[in-house]
């Protein structure tokens, strides 16, 4: 009797030690631009994978001629598509093209952009990139970026923009782990900052405190696969 | 060897597909009648296929997306079920999938001797270039998986070819 309860007990220990096999599954999201400030949300050319069942698959697309919103962006035709599938692997990918994009008054500008990201899991591994993100002519700032047409920017690009904040180009957001993987590319993300609070007084100074008050997002794709 | 397939897709897609494929293949007339479910016909390469992604033909960048689902098909001859989208730039030339004919897919193990598996389908899709009108115009894709290929042809004429993707993922089940 002892040996039968010692066993189970060991039995018990294994279950509670064994690895979580995440549910399998894909997700992902495109847009082509979206303009977040304390007047409300705009977004454009979203596409959002549906739930996917296993042994399916699914795509979805967004569409819009163009987005103008006066001294904050312009843009001609913008895109959003996303698939993914299940089956003997997990497999998401979403992709984002922008046209002619104009930023701030001119602050920031390109020709043209593509956010491309892909997922796969097939259990063992999961994986996730985002080869093919390019921005086209981009120009920051009156600083050009990116030459000779289409390119590739470092992931994770910060530079300054004066009186404005900052923006993060080729920003790459990675989730996931061993059988789980998910990336987002956002291919310019303006944080629009302010100085609110701070002063002098007899008694000295306080500083101020930064606060993004705005974000403008334009070419963003997300993907995540699970097996 | 036939290593470079030009599309030639709209209309005659399986026609045009097996003439490239039999540059590999002998051709085998008196051979048996292609069946949908024995997994040597029409559907050899697979029923489902997704994927997403770019590549860089002649002329210019194409963005794509697409699930294709021909398992109906496959099984009794049924619809195929599915959605294209796909962004040539420039011209920003739009295409959106609106309807796929059972009778323009088929699927293949080795296509072209780099091994993976192919689909071609194709329908009716809305065309619009730049911010001109949508239109409607036939088309024809294919798709590869591993190494990951793609290609779309509108029965206008334009082509782009298949070629490697340089972004995203094609997958096959």
């Amino acid at each position: 009797m002892q040996v039968v309860v010692a066993l189970s007990l060991l039995n018990g220990v294994t279950a509670a030690l064994a690895p979580v096999t995440p549910a399998q599954s894909v997700s992902g999201q495109a847009y082509g631009a979206l303009v977040q400030s304390a007047g409300g949300t705009q977004q454009s050319a979203l596409a959002v994978l549906p739930a996917v069942a296993p042994t399916e698959g699914a795509m979805v697309d967004g569409d819009a001629d163009g987005l103008n919103l006066p001294g904050t962006i312009t843009t001609e035709a913008l895109t959003g598509t996303t698939s993914g599938s299940i089956g003997n692997a997990a497999a998401a990918q979403s992709v984002a093209t922008v046209f002619n994009v104009n930023l701030l008054n001119g602050l920031i500008t390109a020709s043209s952009l593509t956010a491309a990201v892909s997922s796969t899991s097939n259990g063992a591994q999961a994986t996730s990139n985002g080869l093919g993100s390019t921005l086209a002519d981009l120009v920051v700032n009156g600083v050009q970026v990116t030459t000779f047409g289409d390119a590739t920017v470092a992931p994770n690009t910060r530079i300054t923009l004066p009186g404005v904040g900052y923006v993060v180009l080729n920003e790459q957001l990675p989730t996931g782990g061993v059988h789980a993987s998910g990336l987002t590319v956002n291919l310019i993300h303006v944080y629009r900052q302010s100085l609110t609070g701070g002063g002098c007084t007899l008694l000295g100074c306080l500083p101020g405190v930064v606060t993004t008050t705005g974000e403008i997002i334009v070419g963003s794709a997300a993907s995540n696969a699970a097996m | 060897m036939c290593r470079q397939i030009r599309l030639g897709l709209v209309p005659g897609l399986v026609a045009a597909t097996l003439l490239a494929w039999g540059c590999d293949r002998p051709v085998t007339p008196a051979g048996p009648k292609p069946s949908f479910s024995d997994g040597t016909g029409l559907c050899a390469g697979g029923e489902r296929f997704t994927g997403g992604g770019r590549i860089e033909p002649l002329g210019g960048t194409t963005t794509f997306g697409f699930n294709v689902d021909a398992r109906d098909l496959c099984s009794s001859g049924g619809p195929i079920k599915g959605q294209l989208q796909t962004v040539w730039h420039p011209p920003h030339l739009r295409i959106q999938s609106l309807t796929f004919d059972p009778s323009s897919f088929a699927s293949f193990e080795d296509l072209d001797g780099r091994g993976g598996e192919c689909a071609f389908f194709g329908g009716t899709a809305s065309v619009k270039d730049g911010n001109g009108s949508w239109r409607q115009e036939q088309f024809g894709a294919i798709a590869c998986d591993n190494p990951d290929r793609f290609g779309i042809e509108l029965a206008d004429g334009n082509t782009t070819d298949l070629v490697d993707l340089t972004g995203g993922n094609i997958q096959a089940h």
